[in-house]
C-alpha cells in the first residue's frame, strides 16, 4: 500500500512538472507584451517599457527563461508580479486561504445536500418527490454557475438586502468588530457565494448518488441483507451506503478541478478576492507570473486532492487494502 | 436544547457586530469611505502608473511645493509650500528649497535635504524605469546644501522649470528605502507599506478589497479633516455606484454619464460636484500608410478629406447621446482644465452641406447610388479602431459611424483588445484611431502628443507641420504670461486648420460626495490632493465615524 | 415512429411561411449566414441518427425525451433559421438616445440592450453561436480523444505513458484556467479560436475512457484472432474495436455538448468569448452584469436559454444511457 502511494506521489510530480512546461511556453506563445506604454497619458516612453522588460529579464531568449524559471518554480518562487509589483508568492498568500475557505464551504453544501437528497431519492425511487427532486437536480445541473449567482444577487442583494454581495468582508467596520463579530462578517459574506457554488454542484452529486446506491442496492450483498430480515433502514445506511462511498469518494477527487472553474467564476461574481478573481485579473492585465503561478497552484490543489482521494479510497475499500 | 444554544450564540453574534470600540468625539473624526473602480497597483510612487495609484499616494507622501487652484505651471506662481517652506533663484538654472523645519516622516525621523537627493535619484535610476523619468531630464542635479536645504540645478532656463522640480516627484524616505537594492526597489515589501511625510498613513491593505488610511494627527500643515479614509475597491462604476446610494460609500469621483447624475440628484443625503475634466477624446488620422509607414496615407494625407470628415462629425449629438450631454465639445487638443482652454479659438464647425461640397470637389462622388461616395471605383471607407473595454467609446463610435454615413462616408469600426490596440496604434498600423488623453496641468505635454518631436513617440498618426512646431515651442519657451497665451491660441487654431484628428468632446466630470461632509475642494489634476482639508462636524456624523481608529 | 411532438415544428414553419420575405433575403444574403445554418442542420440529425444506430433504440416512449427532442428541434431551428426569425439584425443600433435598455413590450419582446439592440435577435444570433461552438468543438475533441485514446490503449509501452501522463497534467488544470492560460494567446477572437480552444482543450476524459474500453477488449478473442491473421492495426481500430466502444462514445458526446455551452458561456462571461460585437449567451449576460439593478431581464433571460439547452442535451445523453444499460 504505501509503495502504491509512493508510485502515485512520483507520478504526481511528473504531472506538476508538465503543467510547469506546458503554461511557460503557452504564455511565452502569445503575441501580447506585458509591458505595453499607456497611450492615453501624458508620460509616454519607450526606453522606460525597454528597461522594465530587461529588469523582469524578458530580453533573455526562451530557453534561459525556462530554465531559470524552472529553477525558481522548484524553490517555491514564481517570480514577481508584473502589474502588482510584488512576489507572486504574497500575491498568493493573499488569496489562497479565501478561496480554500470558499472552496470547502461549498464543498460541505455540496456533498452533504447532494447526499442526502439522493439517498433520499434512492429509497423512494420511482415516487413524486424522487422524480421532482429529479427535476430540481437536473435544473441545477444544467444552469451556469455564475447566472446561478447573479439571481442570488439579484434576489438576496438587491430585492431582499438581506446579505452583502461583494468581497470576502465589510473593510469599513471589520476591523472594529469583535471576534465573534468578525466571525459573524466572514460567514454573512461567505454564504451567497459558497451557496451558489455549493448547490450547483449539488445537483451533480444527488443525480451522481442516487444512481450509485440505486445500483449497489440491487447487488447480491444487499438482497442477502434484506433477506436476513434487517431493516430497511440498516440495509440502506449500513450495508448499502457504506458500498457507494466509494464512488462518492472517486467523484470528490474528480469534482476537484470542476469546482475550481466554478470558483473562477463565482469569485468574479461576488468579487470574492480569492486565486480565481486573480487569475482573470492578470490575464487582462497580461501578469505573466501570476498567470503561469496560478495554473500551478491550482493543478497543485488538484493533485493533492486526488491523492486525498487515492488515499482515502484506498482505506475505504477493504479490496484495495489487502490486495495491494 | 440545542435551539436554545443556538439563538444564544447568533444573538452573541448579532450583539458583538453592533458593539463598538472607544468612541470618537469631536470634528476630526470623520471616516469617509470612497469607492474607487481600479486598485492601485502600487503605493511606490516612482512606479506608479494609473491615477488610482496616484490618488491614494497623495495622501500619503507630500511633494516639495504643490500645484494651486489655479493651475498655473509657468514660473512659481501661486504653488503652495508643502514639504518646502521657501524656495529662491540663485540664478536661472538655480533653485534652493527651504525645507519645514516641522516636517517628519511617519516613523517619526524629519525629512532632510538628502531625502530629496535620494528621491531623485530613484526618480532617474534606469534600474527603477519609473515612467516620470523623461519628465526630469532636464534638472542635471539635486545637492543638498545642508539639513534644511537643498538645490536644484537645471540643464538651462525655461518657463516651467518650477513645476519639472516640483510636480512630479513624491519625496521618499532615505533612511527606510536606502538599505534596498534599486532594482528590487519597485517590488519590495516596504512598497505596500510605504512611510511617507503625508496627512495620512497606511493602516492597512487588504488585497482587492480596501485600502484604510488613518489621519496624521501632528501633520505639520494642520490637523487633517477625517480620522479615517477608507478606499474601498469596487469591480465596476455600477457597483461603486450602487454602495453611494446604498450609505456604503461617501464619496466617488467620476460619475461618468448623465444618467447616473441623474440617480444620484434622487438620493437625499448625496450631492454632486463638477469639476473640470483633465481629459479630451479624439479621432485620429494616420498621416502615414498603415501598410508601409514610409509612404502616406492614400486618404488622410489629404488636409481636405481630413478637414471634411472633422465637419462632418457633430459633436454636440455625440455629447448628448453618449454622455447624457455631460461634456463640452473641444477645441484643439485641450482639456477644459487647463489654463488655455478657450472655446472661441477658430475650429471647424459641424457642417455636412460644406464638408459634402468638400468631398465632391475631390472627386468623390455617388456614382453607383449606393449610398456611400466613391472614386475610380473605390468606396470612400476606413476602419476606425477602438477599445473594446471602453464602453463610452464603443458607443460613441456608434454615433459618429452614423453621421458619416450621412454624408455618404463608410466608418468600419473595430473593436480591439487594449493590448492589441496599443501595438496597432504605437506602430502606426491603423486608418484612424479613438483616442483619450489624460492631461497634465501644463500645456506642455501637447507637444509630445502632436508636434514633430514626438513622432515615434506620442505623436502616434504621425501629424507634422512646421508652422504648428515653432508657435508652440516659442508659446512652451515664452516667459511671458499673455504673450503665451496668445502663442498658444494661435498654434491650436492652426492645428483645427490642419485637422490631423477631430477633436470630439472633454467629458465633464461630476463626483458624488455625502451631504454630511463639509468644505470639500477637488482639485482638477488630482482629486484627492486637497481632500485632508475636507471635514465632518460633529453634529452630522454617523455611526461609522464615532467609530474612530482602531 | 415517434420521436417528438409534431405541434411545435408545425407551428415554426407557419411561422417560415410568414417570413417568406426574410428567406429570400436569407438565401441571397452573405454565405457565412448559410454555412452556420448548415452547420446546425447538419450536425445535429446526424449525432441523433448515428445516436439511434449506435443505440439501436427503436422507439422514444419517455415522455421526457420526447420533450427534450422537441425543445432541441426548436433550438436548432431557430439558431439555422436565425436570419429569417429575428426581428433586427443583431448589432443594430436602434436608437442609442431613446430606446436604451427597454423593458420587454410588444415591439421588443424580451427588451433592449444598453446599445438599445434588439435582445430578442440576440437571443436567436446567440444561439446560433452558442450551439455551433458547442457542436464543433465537441466533434473535434470526440474525433481526437478516441484516436488518441485508442492509439494508446492498443499500442502500450512509451507511447501509452507519454499520452496518459500528458492527459493527467492537463485535467489537473481546472477547465476554465486552462481556457482562460491559452486563450490569453488570442487578442481577435472568432468563433473558429473558440471552437479549436474548446475541442483541444476537451478530449482528454474522452481519451481516458476509449483506452479503457480498448484496453477492456484488447484481450477478447476477435481482437487477438484478427491480430493473428495480420491484420493491421488501424483496420483493427477501425473495424473492431470503435464499433464496440461508439456507444459510451456517444453518450459522452451528447452530455459533453451541455457541458461545453457551460464552459462556453462561463468564457464569454469573463471576456474571453467571441469578440464584440458578436452575441453569444453568455456574452449578453456579461453585457447586462453591469446593469443587473436598472434591467434585471438582460441577464435573466439568456440563463434560462443555456439552462434548457443544457438540461436538454443531459436528458437526452442520460436516456441513451438508460436504454444501453437498463437496469
Amino acid at each position: 500500500m504505501t509503495r502504491a502511494i509512493v508510485r502515485r506521489l512520483y507520478q504526481s510530480v511528473l504531472v506538476m512538472f508538465v503543467v510547469a512546461t506546458a503554461t511557460f511556453f503557452l504564455i511565452h506563445l502569445a503575441p501580447g507584451d506585458p509591458f505595453t506604454p499607456s497611450i492615453e497619458s501624458a508620460n509616454f516612453s519607450q526606453e522606460i517599457v525597454a528597461q522594465q522588460r530587461r529588469n523582469f529579464g524578458l530580453d533573455q531568449p526562451a530557453h534561459i527563461q525556462y530554465v531559470r524559471y524552472l529553477q525558481q518554480i522548484a524553490t517555491g518562487n514564481f517570480g514577481i508580479s508584473f502589474s502588482q509589483h510584488r512576489p507572486v508568492l504574497d500575491v498568493f498568500y493573499d488569496v489562497i486561504p479565501n478561496t480554500i475557505v470558499l472552496a470547502i464551504a461549498a464543498i460541505l453544501i455540496d456533498f452533504v445536500t447532494g447526499m442526502t437528497v439522493g439517498v433520499f431519492q434512492s429509497t423512494r425511487k420511482g415516487s413524486r418527490v424522487d422524480s421532482l427532486l429529479s427535476a430540481i437536480s437536473l435544473v441545477l445541473y444544467s444552469t451556469p454557475v455564475f447566472w446561478f449567482g447573479l439571481m442570488l444577487v439579484l434576489l438576496f442583494g438587491v430585492t431582499l438586502r438581506w446579505l452583502p454581495t461583494a468581497g470576502a468582508i465589510d473593510p469599513v467596520v471589520y476591523h472594529s468588530l469583535s471576534l465573534p463579530g468578525q466571525l459573524w462578517d466572514r460567514i454573512r459574506h461567505l454564504i451567497l457565494p459558497a451557496a451558489t457554488l455549493g448547490l450547483i454542484g449539488a445537483g451533480g452529486t444527488a443525480r451522481f448518488q442516487r444512481s450509485a446506491l440505486l445500483e449497489v442496492l440491487a447487488e447480491d450483498f444487499v438482497r442477502t441483507a434484506r433477506a436476513k430480515g434487517l431493516r430497511e433502514r440498516t440495509v440502506v445506511t449500513v450495508h448499502a451506503l457504506r458500498n457507494s462511498l466509494l464512488s462518492i469518494i472517486t467523484l470528490f477527487g474528480l469534482s476537484l478541478p470542476a469546482l475550481l472553474s466554478g470558483a473562477v467564476l463565482v469569485e468574479t461574481v461576488f468579487s470574492w478576492p480569492g486565486m480565481g478573481r486573480l487569475i482573470t485579473d492578470a490575464v487582462s492585465s497580461r501578469d505573466y507570473p501570476v498567470i503561469t503561478g496560478a495554473a500551478i497552484v491550482s493543478a497543485l490543489l488538484v493533485v493533492a486532492g486526488n491523492l486525498t482521494a487515492d488515499i482515502l479510497y484506498r482505506f475505504a475499500d477493504p479490496r484495495t487494502r489487502t490486495a495491494q | 436544547m440545542t435551539k436554545g444554544l443556538l439563538t444564544t450564540v447568533l444573538c452573541a453574534f448579532v450583539a458583538a457586530s453592533c458593539s463598538t470600540k472607544a468612541d470618537c468625539r469631536g470634528d476630526f473624526c470623520g471616516t469617509i469611505v470612497i469607492a474607487i473602480g481600479g486598485e492601485p497597483e502600487t503605493l511606490f510612487p516612482p512606479a506608479s502608473q494609473t491615477t488610482a495609484a496616484d490618488a491614494v499616494a497623495d495622501l500619503i507622501f507630500l511633494k516639495l511645493a504643490d500645484i494651486g487652484p489655479g493651475m498655473n505651471s509657468v514660473g512659481d506662481e501661486g504653488f503652495l509650500p508643502r514639504l518646502a517652506e521657501s524656495w529662491e533663484w540663485e540664478d536661472s538654472v538655480t533653485l534652493v528649497f527651504n525645507l519645514n523645519q516641522l516636517a517628519r516622516w511617519h516613523d517619526g525621523a524629519p525629512v532632510r535635504a538628502e531625502d530629496v537627493e535620494f528621491t531623485f535619484a530613484v526618480y532617474t535610476d534606469t534600474l527603477v524605469a519609473s515612467p516620470k523619468a523623461s519628465v526630469l531630464e532636464r534638472i542635471s542635479s539635486v545637492t543638498p546644501r545642508n539639513n534644511g536645504q537643498v538645490e536644484f540645478k537645471f540643464r538651462l532656463p525655461y518657463p516651467e522649470q518650477f513645476y519639472d522640480a516640483t510636480h512630479y516627484m513624491r519625496i521618499l524616505p532615505r533612511h527606510v528605502l536606502d538599505t534596498i537594492p534599486r532594482v528590487s526597489l519597485t517590488s519590495h515589501p516596504i512598497t505596500r507599506a510605504p512611510v511617507g511625510s503625508g496627512p495620512y498613513r497606511l493602516v492597512r491593505w487588504r488585497a482587492s478589497e480596501a485600502i484604510e488610511l488613518v489621519a496624521d494627527s501632528n501633520f505639520f500643515l494642520g490637523r487633517p479633516g477625517l480620522a479615517r479614509v477608507i478606499f474601498r475597491v469596487t469591480r465596476d462604476t455600477e457597483s461603486a455606484l450602487a454602495q453611494v446610494l446604498a450609505g456604503e460609500a461617501d464619496v466617488l469621483e467620476q460619475l461618468v454619464t448623465g444618467v447616473n447624475v441623474d440617480r444620484i440628484s434622487t438620493a437625499p443625503h448625496l450631492r454632486t460636484i463638477e469639476y473640470p475634466s483633465s481629459s479630451y477624446l479624439y479621432l485620429q488620422f494616420n498621416m502615414r500608410n498603415p501598410e508601409d509607414p514610409e509612404a502616406p496615407h492614400p486618404l488622410f494625407r489629404n488636409r481636405m478629406i481630413r478637414r471634411a470628415l472633422a465637419m462632418a462629425v457633430d459633436q454636440q449629438e455625440l455629447i448628448d447621446a453618449v454622455l447624457g450631454g455631460l461634456g463640452d465639445r473641444t477645441i484643439g487638443p485641450v482639456s477644459k482644465m487647463l489654463s488655455i482652454w478657450n472655446d472661441q479659438i477658430p475650429s471647424l464647425s459641424y457642417d455636412t452641406t460644406r464638408a459634402l461640397e468638400l468631398l465632391n470637389g475631390l472627386g468623390w462622388t455617388d456614382t453607383d447610388g449606393d449610398g456611400y461616395l466613391d472614386r475610380s471605383g473605390r468606396r470612400l471607407e476606413f476602419e476606425l479602431v477602438i477599445p473594446a473595454s471602453s464602453r463610452s467609446r464603443r458607443q460613441a463610435a456608434v454615433v459618429i459611424q452614423d453621421q458619416l454615413r450621412r454624408v455618404g462616408v463608410n466608418m468600419v469600426v473595430a473593436e480591439l483588445e487594449l493590448n492589441t490596440l496599443i501595438s496597432r496604434v504605437t506602430s502606426g498600423r491603423f486608418d484612424v484611431f479613438f483616442g483619450s488623453r489624460t492631461q497634465d496641468p501644463s500645456p506642455s505635454t501637447i507637444r509630445e502628443a502632436w508636434s514633430s518631436s514626438g513622432i515615434g513617440g506620442a505623436n502616434f498618426g504621425g501629424y507634422s507641420s512646421s508652422e504648428f512646431d515653432r508657435l508652440i515651442n516659442s508659446a512652451i519657451e515664452s516667459q511671458q504670461a499673455d504673450s503665451a497665451m496668445t502663442l498658444w491660441h494661435r498654434a491650436v487654431a492652426h492645428i483645427n486648420a490642419d485637422a490631423p484628428a477631430v477633436w470630439l468632446y472633454s467629458p465633464n466630470t461630476v463626483a458624488a460626495v455625502h451631504r454630511r461632509i463639509e468644505g470639500v475642494t477637488i482639485r482638477p489634476d488630482q482629486w484627492t490632493a486637497t481632500l485632508w482639508t475636507w471635514r465632518i462636524p460633529e453634529s452630522r456624523m454617523i455611526a461609522r465615524d464615532r467609530r474612530g481608529a482602531p | 415512429m415517434k420521436y417528438f411532438h409534431w405541434t411545435p415544428a408545425g407551428w415554426a414553419l407557419l411561422l417560415v411561411i410568414a417570413r417568406w420575405q426574410k428567406i429570400a433575403e436569407f438565401l441571397a444574403g452573405p454565405l457565412e449566414n448559410k454555412m452556420l445554418a448548415l452547420v446546425v442542420l447538419i450536425l445535429i440529425p446526424v449525432g441523433i441518427i448515428i445516436a439511434l444506430k449506435v443505440t439501436a433504440i427503436r422507439k422514444v416512449e419517455s415522455r421526457r425525451l420526447q420533450l427534450a427532442i422537441t425543445t432541441l428541434m426548436v433550438l436548432v431551428g431557430a439558431a439555422a433559421f436565425a436570419p429569417i426569425l429575428a426581428p433586427y439584425d443583431p448589432t443594430h443600433i436602434i436608437d442609442l438616445a431613446n430606446a436604451q435598455t427597454l423593458a420587454p413590450s410588444f415591439a421588443h419582446p424580451l427588451g433592449t440592450d444598453e446599445f438599445s439592440r434588439d435582445l430578442l435577435s440576440r437571443m436567436i444570433y446567440g444561439a446560433r453561436i452558442s450551439l455551433s461552438i458547442a457542436l464543433l468543438a465537441i466533434t473535434l475533441s470526440i474525433t481526437l480523444g478516441t484516436t488518441l485514446g485508442m492509439v494508446a490503449g492498443l499500442t502500450g509501452g512509451v507511447t501509452d505513458s507519454a499520452i496518459m501522463r500528458s492527459i493527467d497534467a492537463a485535467l489537473a488544470i481546472p477547465r476554465i484556467v486552462l481556457l482562460v492560460v491559452v486563450l490569453a494567446l488570442w487578442d481577435r477572437r472568432d468563433m473558429m479560436t473558440i471552437v479549436l480552444v474548446l475541442g483541444l482543450t476537451g478530449w482528454f476524459e474522452t481519451a481516458r475512457l476509449a483506452r479503457a474500453e480498448v484496453l477492456s477488449l484488447r484481450d477478447r478473442n476477435f481482437v487477438v484472432a484478427a491480430r493473428a491473421s495480420g491484420v493491421s492495426n488501424v483496420k483493427i481500430l477501425w473495424r473492431h474495436l470503435l464499433p464496440n466502444i461508439a456507444a459510451p462514445l456517444v453518450v459522452t458526446a451528447t452530455l459533453g455538448v451541455g457541458q461545453l455551452i457551460l464552459v462556453e458561456a462561463g468564457l464569454s462571461y469573463l471576456g474571453l468569448g467571441v469578440s464584440v460585437p458578436t452575441a453569444s449567451w453568455g456574452s449578453i449576460i456579461r453585457d447586462g452584469r453591469e446593469l443587473l439593478f436598472q434591467a434585471p431581464w438582460i441577464v435573466t433571460i439568456p440563463g434560462f436559454a443555456i439552462a434548457t439547452t443544457v438540461m436538454v442535451f443531459s436528458t437526452i445523453g442520460e436516456s441513451v444511457r438508460e436504454a444501453l444499460n437498463p437496469r
